[in-house]
């Protein structure tokens, strides 16, 4: 009989940091999921998806936000969707759309951090080889690139601007380490 | 050190009389004023003597204004931050600046190496490839000592490089380099039209010539429609202008590299900036607005201090305020050299006289109102100088009129114009040629243009203001254009209109003493000469045997006329002679600038695994394994070597139970209909087969029969298995699989997706792993050997509802399980299994004591999976089905593959148990000599097996299993290391795999 | 060299795993008479070209779909990019 719990802590232990043009933090906890649609189901997919959420999956480049859930494109026919309310996001996501769709839990493989602020897309620049500008990289978008070598899923959530970066969890230090650098290194003098 | 007196002018430049700023060279103490560069600020102070040349160590002083200075280097700053080889002439002058002169011992006005001078006889070209050349057993110790000492111009600090570095990524419709009158043309244009544009200078005040040269632009100075132009960028939101920034290479498809020196101006930087920054700039389109470079005159003595470009003695009376010496010359070729007469006459600076080569002249013409201030000035047209006489500073100069009469001529500076050269380096970077244009007898840029680029003013040989300001306008109303904006010409301000004129002349062929091309690195006519007299007549041989064009300027003032006086030798046209081409970076770029943040721990990012805290807590020494940094193992206090920490891991895991950190595996998630179909496919044994809730070890080849990597994969579901790859292969097998999924049979329904981050996963290994488990598992689950046997996996829950995968899976040998939770549960579930395991007293273990165990059990790991064995070189030639196909599978079948003398693998152990084995060493047989015929195979992996208390190891040799009991040498004869060894089973500890299964 | 990925529009190739020759989608039958000399020149031979090549890239830290490349060697310009699963791809 276990008398042993297990208490999930954050990858970075909830970190935050404060700059005075922008700040970043680590969004604790988050559920994360990624589907991705069966051979020859995209239509089906569409529909239940829409059945159960309210709501289109998003085309390429793009993330919708629905009721406590953002799912975000991730590739062809593929997702991945985050949640700060909903844990059991693969089980609702599988509830919903399985048999149209593959599933996978990925809430400990990837750390979302949150980056916000005036200086956001300065600090930004230091790291992301893609554009966003805000008339190119427009509210909802979403893009899968390399920072610092470093695989990131990225999307502009606001236009506060309020970036979400989804970076593997094994690696989330490092990639903190660089993004506080560059945060840093772009504060006005 | 020559001057002492002050050249600064009473009046006029751009510089902020108000503000002076306290420096150092060479711990003299000056003062300069702020816009000044160190350049600017030690002629004001009379200072005409900066450095020492290359070779000869000559007295040299400022030749340029700009970066393509050969002469003016120093090292700036001091202690770790010192920095050698910096261009005085584009470092901005800071309160507080230190810099030093190169290359001279023990002080710059007297330099003991200066007797090279007078060797100069034997030092020419090709000196290097003639004398250093035998005996070879004087290299080492003699030749490259010396040209070690002789070598390089400034010292490295020998520190590490304390400063910061950032990189980053800026993307625009419109790049501008150069930020002069086409530069700012363009610039203003784009900006108007609503483009995104970069405007990159790299000079800290933007303008380039408008802020050196004497005419208007509308009704103002030049440098006044500069600051007007700039106001109005800078308050355009859609404008970057980045100063201080060069751009320094051109790369495929829109892809520009620039360094912005963001603190290299300031005496004490804040903490948080980096010192420079690396950019990549991705521009849809560019205009290359960099402007153009003076030549200097060839003649003997050219190199003497206070000689200087004509252009820049513009720069410095016009923009800095200050003259370049008390009585000064010109000597030209071309009208714009009479500009540099007009901007000190108006500064009332003694020009004592202008040599002209060209014999039609008429002062009044090319001086227009400004001929009247002449009159003290002897105009000697169609002349040469022949020589500039003098030591550390100049006396005067040896002239010949054209009437071919000796007259020498007053004066302590010399203003030299042989023409200006285009500055297209960048358009050369991808392939790009220049091509010889007779009307202003200098290179200009092709047609073969990087993708997206138009280049504008000077740099496209356009050398009139008013050209500038009409070719920067047009190249960016093409360019709009291209990119879909609307924008119509507006009326360009009036400017000067008239580029001149001048007569090609190259060098004086009746010079007195050396006459140099190459001032960087003190390459001669008479080195042309020989050069061409030795027969290395290409251009390309020419740059390689005299060094010319070479070092840190990379001949920015020395390869035309050096290019043309070989022309003139080998009877050919310049054309004909060709050119050579430019390659990054146009100035010498810090390597800390491209190494930017990655630099130390953070050269590469670090992946932990989740126990890491953990095992920091228990002070493990880590090993870094690909980017994961994993626990090696886990020393107690008094434990002195690492053999003891990891004997007594193995000893207490194989006598109860220990825990290691198994996260770092690759897992990749598999799901869909064909997901079985799909896994027969790309492994060599049945998977379709498997039982829901079993795992098994699977095999996968590459498509050349060799061994790619191994694992476990589970049935979880009809649909859906988990595939485990070892460690370092999870990248590449994962792309393996995607590639066999898209590409190979992108009918196969079938999904994958890697899960290795996802997963915190121990093994628990050992004759109590059962029972640590029962503590952590949930009921009802049942652990017992009869309802979860040896490979089997369930998802279930652990310590009251975290969900959980349990696998029956065994490295070790031992009874043991692997178990996995959310890697958000990872560092509490270790702290609960090493709390359960109390009673056991279970210990962590590390990658090291896993090493051990499994060169016991004789499983192949990385270094048996080496990409050159096969399934049977493995001992694992049943494990490729043959009821099926699978990758691999045909060419494994080849004869080399399959020829039964090739190496198996087997267990191999010292006839003597103390003696130890070291992986690397090959087999040879008893008695037989060392060498490459006797080789027999190979040791992969070596261990200390505690169990054993011997050394063991696994490797390869020719028919292997047949000759268990026979014994060998293993040679290591890098280490020295010769062991006699007998060939055994690989399986050394419990061969029958009972503990297993218990 | 900047790659447009059909997907992710244009990227670095930094972001991307070369392969090599695009004929590699054509596996051969394992099963024909001539399977080992095929699966020879399946494995093996490759042309070098200057000029066109069709070539595959994964792109690894985007949306890791495998893509044939058709870039032209001598110059790197890149004159078309599709998915390998597309049927246009296959020929």
């Amino acid at each position: 009989m276990a008398e042993f719990t297990l208490t999930p802590a954050a990858t970075l232990g909830g970190a935050e940091q404060v700059e005075e043009h922008c700040r970043a933090w680590e969004v604790n906890p988050v559920a994360i999921a990624s589907m991705a649609a069966r051979r020859g189901a995209i239509s089906a997919l569409r529909e239940s998806f829409s059945a159960a959420f309210g709501g289109a999956l998003p085309d390429i480049g793009l993330r919708q936000e629905y009721s406590g859930m953002a799912i975000a494109s991730a590739g062809y026919e593929q997702w991945f969707a985050t949640s700060e309310s909903e844990l059991t996001l693969a089980e609702n996501l599988r509830d919903a759309c399985s048999g149209n769709a593959v599933i996978t839990d990925q809430s400990g493989g990837w750390s979302e951090i949150r980056l916000q602020g005036e200086g956001a897309r300065e600090t930004l620049a230091r790291l992301c080889p893609i554009d966003l500008h805000p008339e190119v990289f427009i509210v909802g978008s979403a893009q899968r690139t390399v920072m610092e070598h470093l695989g990131v899923q990225l999307a502009l959530v606001d236009d506060r601007p309020t970036f979400s970066l989804l970076t593997p969890s094994s690696s989330a230090p490092s990639f903190w380490t660089a993004l506080t650098h560059a945060m840093a290194s772009t504060r006005p003098a | 050190m020559s001057g002492g007196t002050s050249y600064r002018l009473r009046t006029g430049g751009l510089v902020g009389r108000d503000e002076s700023l306290k420096f150092q060279f060479d711990g003299t103490a000056f003062e300069g004023y702020a816009g000044d560069t160190l350049a600017s600020a030690l002629l004001g102070n009379g200072v005409q003597l900066v450095g020492r040349s290359f070779k000869y160590h000559r007295p040299r002083g400022v030749l340029s204004a700009g970066p393509e200075e050969p002469n003016a280097l120093v090292e700036l700053r001091s202690g770790a931050h010192r920095e050698p080889n910096t261009r005085a002439t584009t470092i901005e002058l800071f309160d507080g600046l230190e810099a030093e002169s190169q290359n001279r011992f023990p002080s710059l006005s007297f330099d003991l190496m200066a007797v090279n001078n007078l060797l100069s006889p034997f030092l020419g070209a090709g000196f290097y490839y003639k004398t250093f050349m035998w005996p070879a057993a004087f290299w080492e110790k003699l030749y490259e000592p010396i040209i070690r000492r002789a070598a390089g111009l400034g010292r490295l600090s020998g520190e590490t490089d304390p400063d910061t570095y950032d990189k980053g990524f800026l993307h625009c419709d419109l790049l501008v380099i150069g930020a002069g009158p086409a530069g700012l043309m363009a610039a203003l244009t784009a900006a108007r039209a609503g483009a995104r544009v970069i405007l990159a200078d790299e000079d800290f005040t933007a303008g380039g010539r408008l802020l050196s040269e004497n005419g208007a632009v509308g009704d103002n100075a030049g440098s006044a429609w500069a600051a007007e132009v700039m106001a109005e960028l800078a308050a355009a939101p859609n404008v970057r202008y980045m100063p201080r920034t060069t751009v320094f290479g051109v790369y495929d498809h829109g892809i520009y590299g620039a360094v912005e020196r963001i603190t290299d101006h300031l005496h004490e930087a804040p903490e948080h900036l980096p010192r420079q920054c690396l950019w990549k700039l991705i521009a849809k389109r560019s205009i290359l607005a960099a402007g153009a470079i003076e030549r200097p005159l060839v003649f003997g003595g050219n190199d003497r201090p206070g000689t200087m470009l004509a252009g820049a003695v513009r720069t410095y009376v016009n923009r800095f305020g200050v003259a370049p010496g008390r009585h000064v010359a010109v000597f030209t070729n071309n009208d714009d050299g009479w500009r540099s007469v007009a901007a000190m006459l108006r500064a009332d600076i003694d020009v004592s006289a202008v040599i002209d080569v060209r014999a039609e002249i008429k002062p009044a013409d090319l001086l227009g109102a400004d001929a009247a201030l002449l009159d003290r000035t002897e105009v000697v047209a169609g002349g040469r100088v022949t020589a500039a006489l003098g030591g550390t500073d100049m006396h005067g100069l040896e002239v010949r009129d054209a009437n071919n009469r000796v007259r020498r001529v007053r004066a302590n500076a010399l203003a030299i114009s042989g023409g200006w050269n285009p500055t297209m380096h960048l358009t050369c970077h991808q392939n790009g040629r220049p091509t010889w244009n007779d009307n202003i007898a200098a290179f200009v840029p092709s047609d073969n243009l990087p993708a997206g680029m138009t280049v504008a003013g000077a740099a496209n040989g356009e050398f009139s203001t008013a050209a500038a300001l009409r070719s920067g306008q047009q190249g960016a109303l093409d360019a709009l254009a291209d990119l879909g904006f609307s924008a119509s010409a507006e009326a360009i301000p009036t400017a000067e209109d008239d580029a001149g004129s001048g007569q090609p002349y190259w060098y004086v062929p009746d010079s007195k003493g050396p006459a140099f091309v190459d001032f960087q690195n003190d390459v001669t006519v008479k080195d042309i000469q020989l050069s061409h007299q030795e027969g290395f007549r290409a251009v390309e041989h020419l740059k390689r045997y005299t060094t010319l064009g070479m070092a840190t300027d990379q001949g920015k003032t020395a390869n035309v006329p050096a290019l043309a006086i070989m022309a003139e030798l080998t009877g050919r046209s310049i054309p004909e002679t060709g050119t050579t081409t430019y390659r990054p970076p146009y100035t010498p770029i810090a390597i800390g600038a491209f190494a930017g943040r990655s630099h130390g721990k953070d050269f590469r990012p670090t992946r932990y695994t989740p126990s890491h805290e953990f095992a920091a807590r228990r002070n493990a020494v880590f090993v870094e394994t690909g980017n994961w940094l994993r626990a090696q193992w886990f020393p107690l206090p008094g434990e002195t070597h690492w053999r003891e920490s990891v004997d007594r891991e193995v000893l207490a895991t194989r006598a109860s139970v220990g825990v290691c950190d198994v996260t770092t595996l690759g897992k990749i998630d598999i799901q869909g209909p064909d997901a079985a179909e799909f896994l027969d496919r790309v492994y060599t044994n049945m998977f379709s087969t498997l039982k829901v809730g079993r795992a098994r070890y699977g095999l996968m080849l590459r498509e050349d029969g060799l061994v790619m990597d191994d694992g476990t994969t589970t049935r979880f579901g009809e649909h859906e298995y988990l595939m485990t790859t070892t460690t370092a292969n999870a990248v590449g097998v994962f792309r393996h699989l995607e590639y066999c999924r898209q590409v190979l049979w992108p009918t196969l329904d079938v999904h994958l997706i890697s899960t290795t981050d996802h997963w915190a996963q121990f093994a628990v290994a050992g004759p109590n792993s059962r029972r640590l488990l029962e503590q952590v598992v949930d009921a009802p689950f049942d652990i017992s050997n009869d309802a979860f046997p040896y490979m089997a996996a369930a998802e279930l829950t652990v310590c009251n509802g975290v969900r959980a995968r349990l696998y029956r899976l065994s490295f070790s040998g031992e009874l043991a399980y692997e178990i996995a939770v959310p890697s958000q549960y990872g560092g509490a579930l270790i702290d609960v299994l090493m709390e359960a395991g109390k009673p056991f007293d279970v210990v962590p273990y590390g990658t090291e004591a896993l090493g051990v165990m499994r060169v016991e059990k004789g499983h192949a790991a990385g270094n048996e999976l080496n990409g050159t064995t096969t399934a049977a070189d493995l001992g694992l030639g049943r494990m490729v089905s043959q009821k099926k196909d699978c990758i691999g599978k045909v060419m494994a079948n080849r004869p080399g593959l399959t020829d039964p003398d090739r190496p198996v693998m087997v267990g191999f152990k010292p006839v003597n148990p103390k003696r130890q084995l070291s992986a690397g060493a090959h087999f040879i047989g008893v008695g037989q000599s060392f060498d490459a015929s006797n080789d027999q195979g190979y040791l992969t992996s070596v261990a200390y097996s505690p169990m054993l208390e011997t050394s063991i190891g696994l490797g390869f040799i020719r028919n292997g299993v047949d000759r268990y009991g026979e014994r060998v040498v293993a040679a290591d004869l890098v280490r020295d290391n010769v062991v006699e060894v007998e060939i055994v089973s690989p399986h050394f500890f419990d061969p029958k795999g009972g503990r297993l299964r218990g | 060299m900047r790659i447009p990925c059909p997907l992710c529009g244009l990227r670095e190739h930094g972001e991307f795993t070369y392969l090599g020759d695009a004929s590699l989608i054509h596996r051969p039958d394992p099963e024909g008479d001539d399977a080992a000399a095929a699966f020879h020149e399946y494995v093996h031979m490759r042309t070098n070209p200057a000029g066109t090549h069709r070539e595959l890239w994964y792109h690894d830290a985007g949306c890791r779909s495998w893509l044939v490349v058709t870039r032209n060697t001598a110059t790197h310009a890149i004159e078309d990019v599709k998915r390998a699963e597309e049927p246009e791809a296959r020929v």
